[in-house]
């Protein structure tokens, strides 16, 4: 279960930006949600989850799905989620408050955001974390069926590694759920815009493959990484001006 | 005299540029440009961006340790006479000072000579 856990959070974190986040940021609400997704709003916990198992989340997940279903979303290019995987997974801030949530059903089609309808995990529409909240997802490979055997699986972003793994999964689990607290497991906290892609092969199914975009929402420039960015601007734009400056002196 | 002097000065004094240090600063700037540009999501958290910022950083770094506006020594403009002493001095003679010394002293007083009685 450990092993294939892993690998359902890779696979689950990169239909849902699972595998990093950051920030705090409330979702704007000047516009009620299209059809059916002011219903799937009910559905989700609107503050975090203290422990989100298998069962429970399975259930919430055919439940959300079957809504989901009957809404028609354009797809375009941006984010995809290909293969006999699929999931869900919700967002919170530091404050517990639920800032995304987007779904994959488990078909070709790209993940969809849960609060406002359309696609998810484009540019235009990246799936946000906050870096000092957390993110439930729940993930599986496939649906029905035995779990993906001898399996390995990569998540990165612009071809750095950010994350692999594998698995030989000999009991075919299929499934996970969990929570992962990017509070406490990120030692630094930040604020980005980042594409994320991934994929995951086995000896007995189709490869899952992935990508989309993902906001890590943190406090900006006054995290301390953005004052130390801003100490490495600042130190050197004075060392251009008063110690590499061409000065005119006397020969000899 | 002047115009001698001041000729002499400009022969002197050379451009003097430091490009190690225009590379290093430029790249410290770079580093801390990207970082910022990122954390501010003017561009995104990836590898190539951030390289092109990083090098442009240094590349204007190195530019303008090279082709910035020269810093002038400021006895040039407020002392002109003192340099023009200063530049003078080797030309005139580089071998000894003595000369040089005996010619800028005032001689020294002549003293009176005493009353006579006659």
């Amino acid at each position: 279960m450990g092993r294939t856990l892993r690998s359902a959070i890779a696979i689950t974190g990169l239909a849902v930006g699972v595998g990093l986040s950051f920030g705090a940021m409330s979702r704007a609400a000047d516009e009620p949600p299209p059809a059916p997704f002011d219903q799937i709003g009910d559905l989700i916990p609107p503050t975090e989850p203290v422990d989100l198992d298998v069962d429970t989340a399975g259930a919430e997940f055919t439940e959300i799905a079957a809504l989901v279903a009957t809404s028609t979303t354009d797809f375009g290019g941006g984010s995809k989620l290909t293969g006999q995987c699929g999931g869900l997974a919700y967002s919170y801030g530091e404050n517990g408050d639920l800032i995304d949530a987007a779904i994959d059903l488990g078909d070709d089609n790209p993940p969809i955001d849960l609060l406002e309808g359309g696609q998810a995990f484009t540019s235009g529409n990246p799936f946000k974390v906050d870096t000092r909240g957390v993110v439930a997802y729940y993930g599986f490979m496939p649906q029905e069926g035995a779990g993906p055997q001898n399996n390995s699986w990569f998540v990165k972003t612009s071809g750095v590694s950010l994350d692999s793994g594998g698995d030989a999964n000999v009991d075919g689990d299929n499934r996970n759920a969990g929570t992962v607290d990017l509070g406490a497991d990120l030692p630094v906290k930040f604020s980005a815009n980042a594409k994320i892609n991934g994929e995951l092969t086995s000896d007995n199914l189709a490869p899952c493959v992935g990508e989309g975009n993902i906001e890590f929402i943190g406090n900006g420039l006054t995290d301390p990484v953005g004052i130390a960015a801003l100490a490495l601007l600042g130190g050197g734009l004075v060392g251009l001006l008063f110690n590499a400056r061409p000065a005119m002196t006397y020969r000899g | 005299m002047t115009d001698v002097a001041t000729t002499t000065v400009e022969q002197q004094l050379v451009k003097k540029t430091h490009p190690v240090r225009g590379i290093l600063w430029g790249l410290m700037m770079g580093v801390g440009l990207s970082i910022v540009l990122v954390l501010t999501k003017v561009i995104p958290l990836a590898l190539a961006p951030m390289l092109v910022v990083l090098v442009l950083g240094t590349v204007v770094g190195t530019l303008w340790s090279i082709f910035g506006p020269a810093k002038h020594p400021k006895d040039v403009v407020d002392a002109t006479s003192h340099v023009v002493a200063e530049a003078a001095v080797p030309a005139a003679d580089t071998t000894s000072t003595d000369t040089t010394a005996t010619d800028t002293t005032e001689p020294p007083p002549i003293p009176e000579a005493p009353p006579t009685d006659m």
